[in-house]
């Protein structure tokens, strides 16, 4: 049976790379931890590189690998990322005319929910992946997905609300 | 436009004008070739840490050993710690028990009952390797015997006993080295058969029995708390004298 070979991931990483990276970096925040978390699950990849089939496409698996990291480093520099964090964390401020930065101020909420959860509403409207594909892609049950992105979208709407109150008290 | 949407439109501003690196392929390859690299290296060490745990106690039980005294069986520990056959000369302890006239107490029993050989440095070394081993040495060699000694100390209580031994188809000759810081006079050593004849070697008072039947022997103090046996096979009994004025110590 053919195998994959060196010159296939080369080619794979140089068509998919970019649309991984921002994956990775909706998944992880910023932008250095992006890029190691994806080398790691590339390089994870490439370990099984050769025992893929060369008519399978690779991604689904490249992805899976990402977000499995992805929410296990998170758990796990939890604490140290609280730590680390000497500067407090960029947060978008209301504009000239007191109208808020509602994209920024969403996206600084996603950073700020859990991994599992962040990972939910990445795949379910960024990769605009069904409940079925999230489910599989997480290894958990269609229920969970639907709750835990029935939950982030709550927790989001709720920091919105209290975002533009506060925008509205100081407009 | 709904909250979904407004994320979605959020998140691709976010990641707007981010690309991959041309070398990120590269770069996993080498991460790669890194981790198989240090895999290697962990199973590297992990295999040597296995293997001195598995030869360093083979090393122990098969490291040479200092050799005991001929035993009850005229047998001696080789090399290894296996027991070898003696050779076709009966040891002196040997000699005796086949009831011989030898003298009235073995030196081989006397010496080894109880002795415990040494076998680490610092606690009587085998074969010379501790500073205040002595050695004794042959300057008159009788023809055929082997000029290869075989020797190991052990003691007993305050008493070091270095004992070597030449053997061929000659016989055997045996030297024994008795350091105790008692000894005055050959007697002290505890070999003295019972028909012993005053004798001389090096200028010093010694005893001596000679070759009849069984094993020939001459004993002296060399120097004090340093005491000198020397047994020859009945075939060498005619030279123990000259073997005897011949033995160095080292």
């Amino acid at each position: 049976m053919a195998r994959r070979d060196d010159e296939s991931f080369v080619e794979f990483v140089a068509q998919r790379g970019t649309a991984l990276l921002r994956t990775a970096q909706l998944l992880c925040g910023a932008r250095t931890d992006a890029e190691d978390l994806l080398q790691t699950a590339l390089e994870k990849a490439y370990r099984h590189w050769g025992r893929m089939r060369p008519d399978a496409d690779p991604e689904p698996y490249v992805r899976k690998i990402l977000v499995n990291l992805s929410v296990s480093r998170a758990r796990r520099w939890r604490v140290l990322r609280e730590v680390q964090m000497a500067a407090p964390p960029e947060t978008p401020t209301a504009s000239e005319a007191g109208t808020v930065e509602l994209r920024g101020v969403l996206i600084e909420e996603l950073k700020r929910l859990g991994p599992r959860q962040r990972a939910v509403l990445v795949l379910r409207y960024w990769e605009d992946m069904s409940e079925a594909e999230t489910a599989a892609m997480l290894g958990c049950s269609v229920g969970t997905v639907k709750s835990q992105a029935a939950r982030g979208l709550a927790r989001l709407r709720e920091r919105m609300g209290k975002s533009a109150q506060a925008a509205a008290s100081r407009g | 436009m709904d909250l979904e949407d407004e994320l979605r439109q959020a998140m691709a501003d976010h990641v707007t004008g981010v690309s991959a690196p041309g070398t990120l392929a590269h770069e996993a390859r080498r991460r790669h070739q890194r981790t198989v690299r240090r895999r290697a290296t962990i199973a590297v060490a992990a295999a040597g840490v296995v293997v001195a745990i598995a030869v360093i106690p083979t090393y122990q039980a098969i490291r040479p050993q200092p050799v005991s005294a001929p035993g009850p069986e005229g047998r001696h520990p080789g090399i290894g710690g296996t027991t070898t056959a003696g050779s076709a000369a009966p040891s002196p302890s040997a000699a005796r028990s086949n009831g011989s006239t030898a003298p009235s107490e073995s030196p081989s029993a006397k010496t080894h009952a109880g002795t415990r050989p040494s076998r680490h440095p610092g606690t009587g070394s085998p074969r010379g390797t501790a500073p205040d081993v002595v050695k004794a040495l042959l300057a008159y060699l009788p023809d055929g015997i082997d000029p290869h000694d075989t020797c190991h100390t052990g003691e007993t209580g305050a008493r070091r006993t270095t004992t070597c031994r030449w053997t061929g188809p000659a016989g055997w000759i045996e030297v024994r080295l008795v350091r105790d810081d008692s000894l005055k006079g050959p007697g002290d050593m505890g070999f003295t058969p019972a028909s012993a004849q005053h004798a001389e070697v090096h200028g010093h008072a010694a005893l001596r029995a000679a070759a009849g039947a069984t094993f020939g022997q001459v004993m002296w103090i060399e120097r004090s708390g340093l005491g000198v046996w020397v047994g020859v096979s009945p075939t060498l009994g005619t030279r123990l004298m000259r073997v005897a004025e011949g033995v160095q110590v080292d």
